[in-house]
């Protein structure tokens, strides 16, 4: 089993490498044993970059030995496995900051300088007196 | 501030950013077996989509259905489904109660109607005019037949709601009947279990707000994704069954060995469910995992199959018996065992008999 999962990431990493293309493999639909993943983990190893995200529980995201591979988990709040999956891309899109993200980022950051920026002006309008 | 209108905006507002809807995309698929590289389209069509409306009907039911929603889920991944839908009448969760909660419903029924979701759980008694279950006044029967009338889809969960469940069971005093006996001209979708696992309920309505339509369904109704094999498939015990390693009693050596239960009454092979592979109370175990068979209770009329403890190879008159000598030597017949108890159903139902 362990190895038929890897001949598919070997055979998506070419895709991804010769055309581009990106690819999946939903874990959590596979009928692997705690085992099975553990040798799997081992066998795909560990790269370059590893990721901790904290969104409605922990993730954990890292690339393993082969770059363009990457270990995606996603847990719940009580540590339960939500989505285990590897992704074959050059980044997972979860690392990407959204553009709805940014649009809100951009008018939140505006309006906390909007803000620091009036107690400053009194606060040197107090120097002058 | 005006109120948001799409999902989206109010994960937004709630300080959920997208990469929580991808996340949240990411556990949907795995649940509802979707194509994994669809998670950004499915993250983009929740944002996209405004909360759906969902009427919740109870009726001849234990609230067990409810209680697993509402009490397996953590509080945060899960439980996002509830920022999806509008929760407009549930009589266990609302806050308000007589002529305002039978308001609510009216109320979600005229602003949304054509549109709406009803999800109900429990039977419905048709015995007598249907004289034998009331909520304010009406009867359960013509509550689901003015609820039905203006809803988009409805989905009936638990074994009570799918196939008449324990009020059903012989000798059926009030004439209990499923969703499905009386609605006709809509789709239903069906998620049964004795209760049904939390997350087939959510993953289903999350499915249906995403694309606006019903997942790919089996003969009875059910999510292919989440009822498209049986218990015994993807059971971990599985290896021993096809071994012919039985145990023969709850504290034999087989048993202490975690040895097949299928001789001790297991319904997992005629048994379609997710349990093996989602489990239950937030991913520790489930009945065959504890120690004990599965009883079956996503199948219909699973309490009147002749004792939980009788092998499916113990003669009781259901064509199901003809696996034993299989299972004997040791082969592997959980197809052929759930074909026997599709045939099964099939001629029960042209025949109006009870399978």
């Amino acid at each position: 089993m362990v190895s038929g999962v890897l001949r598919e990431v070997a055979e998506r990493l070419e895709a991804l490498a010769e055309r581009g293309e990106c690819g999946v493999i939903d874990l959590k639909s596979l009928p692997l044993s705690s085992v099975h993943l553990q040798q799997l983990r081992e066998r795909l190893g560990r790269g370059e970059v590893t990721a901790q995200l904290e969104i409605l529980g922990p993730s954990e995201i890292w690339e393993t030995r082969y770059p363009g591979v990457w270990w995606v988990r996603h847990l719940d709040v009580t540590d339960r496995v939500a989505a285990e999956r590897i992704e074959i891309t050059r980044v997972p899109d979860i690392l990407s900051a959204a553009l709805p993200d940014v649009v809100t980022a951009a008018q939140s950051l505006n309006d906390d300088l909007a803000l620091y920026a009036a107690p400053r002006r009194e606060s040197t309008d107090h120097g002058r007196t | 501030m005006a109120e948001p209108e799409t999902i989206g905006e109010l994960l937004s507002e709630r300080g959920i950013s997208r990469r929580g809807l991808l996340k949240y995309a990411a556990y949907i698929a795995s649940l509802m077996a979707l194509p994994p590289w669809q998670s950004n389209a499915i993250a983009d069509a929740l944002a996209a989509a405004r909360r759906q409306s969902v009427i919740w009907l109870s009726f001849q039911e234990c609230t067990g259905c409810t209680e697993s929603l509402t009490r397996s889920f953590s509080p945060t991944l899960e439980n996002l489904i509830f920022n999806l839908i509008s929760l407009d009448y549930h009589e266990t969760l609302q806050a308000v109660s007589g002529e305002a909660a039978e308001e609510a419903r009216r109320s979600a029924m005229r602003e949304n109607k054509g549109k709406y979701i009803v999800v109900v759980d429990g039977s419905i008694p048709t015995r007598d005019g249907g004289v034998y279950g009331a909520i304010a006044g009406q009867s359960m029967l013509q509550i689901l037949n003015d609820t039905a009338a203006g809803a988009k889809a409805l989905i009936a969960v638990g074994t009570c709601a799918t196939f008449g469940g324990i009020p059903h069971a012989q000798p059926d005093p009030t004439g209990a009947v499923p969703l499905t006996s009386l609605i006709k001209d809509k789709p239903i979708i069906n998620i049964s279990g004795c209760p049904p696992i939390p997350e087939a309920m959510a993953g289903t309505i999350a499915y249906l707000i995403t694309f606006g339509r019903l997942p790919d369904l089996d003969h009875l109704n059910r999510p292919k994704s989440l009822f498209g094999n049986t218990i015994h498939d993807r059971c971990y015990r599985r290896s021993f069954y096809d071994k012919g390693l039985f145990a023969k009693s709850f504290d034999d050596e087989g048993a202490r060995r975690g040895w097949c239960l299928y001789e001790l009454g297991c319904k997992g092979p005629v048994t379609y469910n997710s349990c093996a592979t989602l489990k239950w109370n937030g991913g520790v175990s489930f009945p065959i995992q504890s120690g004990h068979g599965c009883l079956g209770c996503s199948e219909p009329d699973f309490w009147d199959k002749g004792g939980f403890y009788h092998p499916l190879s113990t003669p009781t008159g259901h064509p199901t018996a003809a696996v034993g000598t299989a299972a004997v030597a040791g082969i592997g017949v959980g197809a052929v065992s759930a074909l026997l108890a599709r045939r099964a159903k099939r001629k029960a139902t042209s025949t109006g008999e009870k399978p």
